[in-house]
């Protein structure tokens, strides 16, 4: 009894003594906070305001280069999305517009109040990268971000979720606390990054989205949106395997992760196309094995091939590590080379695939400049200059002819 | 005097999750830059209400000697159903009352498997995550559900006691209940007995069945209002939010083992592994605090647990060497 | 006497007869179930998972429950093999075992000398080492630089005779000396003894934390080669690679007829175990059910032929007395 009565007495102490600790440390932090702010601002307008926006805008960002040379910052689209039908759900699966509100969360968005620019140069601004996990695209996405804000004079830190709604719920949290000038965005889930938006919003705090989507409700509290064009993409591809396959004959889709944009965009994209331009192509079946292991996705295509035969002859891939992999693996250990397929994205693997001619095709949706892209539009805000709302990157296809542009792979 | 040290070491040991919080925050508080505020503080308390209020029904199981591993699918389940319902008729109460119940419906479904079909709880409990998991994401394609009405989150957040916000509030009351009805009630004790020792328990005249059943229950239960209350926070439920990231299953097993219990049963309490909770979810923070990446995260998360099992397994490895040669002789005077 | 011995049979060949029924149906749904380009395919879709589970069936069998460290294992291993191949073919084989061999013993050191629950070791364990490689590694793909890149390619794509692929040649000989160790062998009936009980093995004058650490040394080894298979497989080496495996490996020893209280089954029963894993799949595939309904299929039939074997299992024990 006597321990039991210990015990949940020290708990008690411990919680008080917390609360209360922090209760005094705010209300001193607060105080200190304002003084230091009003005597900054003060000191700021005076001395460097102008200076520091000449300096900002002298910057010369356009003949920055990734590791491989190419343009750090490059030329980005700004998509029109059709009129919304009324009822999207409505509509067959196979209907571009069913996915009306997946493709285009962007349009009809009435948006709130922004926050005003500073308008007094990016140099020195803090940034807070919320990052929604660790995978080697990121990795390769965050390098160009801090080298993207090495470049305009900001200063960047990164908070990784690892995929985890209740990790970044929190790093939101924290990062509102560190009061940043910006932060830039990348959702761990596209409906779960609303309430987060919000909160940043509230918090008064400009928010720029990369990478995922958000929904269409998130995009209200975004000041502006950059990334891929992942419907686009998966769209482009589609075009060019059902050129290759000659318009005809059956295929499959290995979706990518359930849950986020990718797995609509990057399987749905394909279909919605294949039914406009090649009504012969049928979708014959789609699964999803997962991103974690080539033998999972090897073993679903060669199930694949045992039952359609020669009715298979495109695959699709919503990524081209391990989904690639396995279904190259399985084709090869069929013996089915006449098989094509095309998969999102350019890692090495892939390039290598392409050179090799095992892979048909890849896209370009490089990490590094879509790590960049977000700092530049940041960037111009801080500026005073207009920024857009959304802006994509422009995709391409990345097939044997023209791999060599895109070596070395980013990643 | 060896007598005594030992027995200071007992009830350290006993206690042993204060230590290590206390440890964790006070350096963290020195070191990590933004961590030590009113704000963050809230912000670690907030974070910790999904796993503090899911890690009650999983120590209670953990007291009956028994793993769950269906608390995942279940949380899952529950959030998934809650914004449905609410999608349905705006209201919250039902719709985490309705998760709620479908909780401990799974919850018994997995005693029974247990009780009465003889499974080993690690094998039901793991196919009934399969199953239950499946349905889940199979339900709306794998995609998140979510809903406009911000009431919940506004209302979660906001702090009726100053710097607690209200989703830590109901996380600590949720968790005080439990443990005082775990210690100060017959019932609630007699979890620990079935736990301990099952076949004693069983002649003492408790039935047992009936307790391990209620307790995959009251599990189901809390890892069902766990769910729903956060998905109704988020406004969103995933279909599965162990899926790419740390599975939440790791952080409930770590904290539990982290505030004393042990797999073996009979052993540990709500209130500290809510404290196991707190320390890792203040870990977690701090480690952001001074951006370190999460794989920073794990691995400390890792040797933490590896420090606590060894010290115990020491202590305990000591002990039966003693016991080998006739300690109880020692005791007679 | 009669319902006994037909008891007794099912609690032998339990997963042969799922194996049997699954081919059957197999059969019903498509005629090119049988075709022997589809058998091989299963066969090769579940290799790696056999090797794995033949690993962590000697730790289950042996009393242990099971071991939660493969994933990271599987994930150290690919690294390994990825970095040591600039050293030659050999070496890198031999530093991939080593790896596993070491933290298998790590694992049997600690949890047979101090009785540290397995599960929660294991799992430390298997956070300590995903955290090491991404502290070291970060979250990026390493790919083969150096060394004979295209003989590593080959290990997991060749195929004796044409046909069968490497990975099913090391499951079955895995499995058949394992087999033939636990149940011949003097150590290996010391297994058995020392799943059944701890206690009376101690006392008959065993080593029993020899045992367990061989039990784990085994599930590290299978883990490593595991591993191999799949960086070869992927050409890479990513923090990743072992998601996943741990639960359906466990799902193959469990199917097998083993208990997690260790001391029943076989390995041979693994074979079996993973062959159904292997079918149900592929029948699944074939009917061309969703991803996530093959979920709740396989959880529904994981609970039913567990709750099968454990109700015959009683009934046996109770006409035995």
């Amino acid at each position: 009894m006597k321990r039991r009565w210990i015990s949940i007495i020290t708990a008690s102490v411990l919680a008080v003594s917390m609360l209360a600790g922090c209760g005094g440390q705010q209300t001193a932090d607060t105080a200190e906070n304002a003084a230091e702010e009003s005597a900054g601002e003060v000191s700021e307008t005076e001395e460097s305001g102008e200076d520091n926006l000449t300096k900002s805008k002298a910057i010369d960002w356009q003949s920055a280069t990734d590791n491989a040379g190419n343009p750090l910052f490059i030329d980005t689209l700004i998509p029109e999305a059709p009129e919304r039908p009324e009822d999207p759900d409505a509509l067959p699966e196979t209907d571009e517009l069913h996915w009306y509100d997946f493709e285009y969360p962007y349009a009809q968005v009435e948006k709130l109040e922004q926050p005003e620019s500073p308008a007094d140069g990016c140099i020195g601004k803090k940034i807070i990268l919320l990052s929604n996990g660790d995978h080697p695209y990121h990795t390769a996405y965050v390098e160009a971000t801090q080298q993207a804000c090495e470049i305009f004079g900001m200063e960047v830190e990164v908070m990784s979720a690892n995929w985890d709604a209740n990790i970044q719920t929190q790093q939101v949290d924290q990062a509102i606390n560190e009061h940043p000038d910006l932060i830039i965005y990348k959702p761990v889930d596209q409906e779960t990054s609303v309430t987060h938006l919000r909160k940043m919003y509230d918090a008064g705090i400009p928010v720029i989205g990369s990478n995922v989507m958000p929904s269409n409700e998130g995009f209200q509290y975004l000041l502006s949106f950059c990334g891929p064009a992942d419907w686009d993409q998966s769209k482009l591809m589609a075009e060019y395997m059902a050129e290759q396959a000659g318009y005809e004959g059956g295929y499959c889709v290995i979706t990518h992760n359930p849950g986020g944009s990718a797995y609509y965009a990057r399987a749905y994209g394909v279909i919605t196309k294949l039914a406009e331009i090649a009504p012969d192509m049928v979708c014959l079946d789609i699964q999803s094995p997962g991103t974690d292991s080539a033998e999972n996705v090897k073993q679903v295509v060669s199930d694949w091939i045992t039952k359609y035969g020669d009715e298979l002859k495109v695959i699709f891939t919503s990524e081209t590590t391990v989904q690639a992999t396995g279904s190259i693996e399985a084709c090869e250990a069929a013996g089915r080379s006449d098989i094509l397929i095309g998969g999102i994205d350019n890692s090495e693997i892939a390039l290598n695939y392409i050179q090799e001619g095992k892979l048909t095709c890849g896209t370009n949706q490089p990490p590094m400049q879509d790590g960049a892209l977000p700092v530049l539009l940041a960037a111009k805000w801080f500026n005073g200059e207009e920024i857009d709302d959304y802006v994509f990157m422009a995709p391409a296809v990345i097939n044997a002819d023209n791999v060599e542009d895109y070596l070395p792979a980013q990643w | 005097m060896v007598k005594d040290r030992k027995k200071v070491w007992a009830a350290l040991n006993a206690r042993r999750i204060y230590w290590i919080f206390l440890l964790v925050f006070l350096i963290l508080s020195i070191f990590a830059p933004n961590f030590f505020n009113a704000y963050n503080i809230g912000v670690i308390l907030g974070t910790a209400m999904l796993n503090g209020i899911v890690v009650v029904g999983f120590t209670i199981v953990l007291i009956c000697g028994h793993l769950d591993l269906s608390t995942v699918a279940i949380i899952n389940l529950a959030g998934n159903l809650a914004i449905y319902v609410v999608e349905k008729t705006d209201n919250f109460v039902l719709a985490i009352l309705a998760a709620t119940v479908a909780g401990v419906l799974v919850g018994t479904v997995n005693g029974l498997l247990v009780t009465k079909a003889k499974i080993n709880s690690f094998i039901a409990t793991l196919g009934m995550s399969t199953l239950i998991q499946g349905l889940v994401s199979y339900s709306n394609n794998a995609a998140t559900r979510s809903i406009t009405n911000f009431a919940m989150t506004d209302f979660l957040d906001a702090k009726w006691i100053p710097l607690l916000p209200n989703r830590a509030l109901l996380a600590i009351i949720i968790v005080l209940v439990m443990e005082i009805f775990m210690n100060w009630t017959v019932i609630g004790k007699n979890f620990y007995l079935v736990g301990g020792n099952i076949e004693s328990a069983w002649y003492a005249g408790i039935k047992t069945d009936r307790y391990l059943t209620s307790a995959f229950s009251i599990n189901g239960g809390f890892a069902a209002l766990g769910g729903a209350v956060y998905a109704c926070y988020l406004a969103s439920a995933m279909a599965d939010i162990g899926a790419m990231g740390i599975s939440p299953l790791n952080m409930l097993i770590a904290a539990s083992v982290l505030g004393g219990a042990s797999l073996t049963g009979g052993k540990g309490s709500v209130l500290n592994s809510f404290f196991g909770v707190l320390t890792l979810t203040a870990l977690y923070n701090g480690l952001t605090c001074f951006r370190l990446g999460y794989e920073m995260q794990i691995f400390v998360n890792g040797l933490v647990l590896i420090v606590v099992v060894l010290m115990e397994a020491v202590s305990l490895y000591r002990k039966n060497k003693l016991l080998g040669s006739k300690s109880d002789l020692l005791k007679e005077k | 006497m009669k319902k006994k011995s037909g008891l007794e049979y099912i609690g032998k060949f339990g997963t042969y007869m799922i194996v049997l029924f699954l081919l059957i149906a197999g059969c019903l749904v498509s005629d090119k179930f049988l075709s022997l380009t589809n058998l091989v395919n299963i066969l090769d879709a579940v290799s790696y998972l056999g090797i794995l589970a033949s690993g962590m069936a000697l730790v289950t069998y042996c009393g242990q429950s099971v071991d939660l460290s493969t994933p990271s294992t599987i994930a150290v291993a690919s690294f390994v093999s990825i970095l040591t191949l600039k050293f030659g073919m050999f070496p890198m084989l031999f530093c991939t075992l080593a790896s596993g061999v070491l933290i298998g013993a790590l694992n049997g050191l600690v949890i047979g000398k101090f009785r540290i629950n397995t599960v929660v070791w294991t799992l430390a364990m298997s956070f300590v080492f995903a955290g090491l490689i991404r502290v070291v590694f970060g979250s990026a793909n390493i790919y083969p630089k150096e060394g004979n890149v295209e003989l590593f390619e080959q290990i997991s794509r060749y195929r004796v005779f044409g046909f069968i692929p490497l990975g099913v040649i090391v499951m079955v000989l895995l499995m058949a000396v394992l087999h033939i160790f636990i149940s011949r062998s003097r150590i290996g009936r010391q297994f058995k003894l020392v799943g059944c009980s701890e206690e009376v093995a101690k006392y008959s004058g065993i080593n029993v934390l020899k045992i367990i650490v061989l039990s784990f040394v085994g599930s590290g080894i299978a883990a490593a080669v595991t591993g191999l298979f799949i960086a070869s497989l992927s050409i890479s080496a990513c923090y990743n690679y072992g998601t996943g495996y741990e639960f359906r490996a466990i799902t193959a020893v469990v199917l097998s007829g083993m208990v997690l209280d260790g001391g029943r089954g076989s390995i041979a029963g693994v074979f079996g175990g993973v062959l159904a894993i292997g079918l149900l799949n592929n029948i699944m595939t074939l009917l061309g059910l969703n991803s996530f309904l093959q979920n709740v299929v396989t959880g529904i039939v994981f609970i039913v032929i567990v709750w099968f074997t454990n109700y015959t299992t009683k009934k046996l024990e109770a006409l035995n007395g």
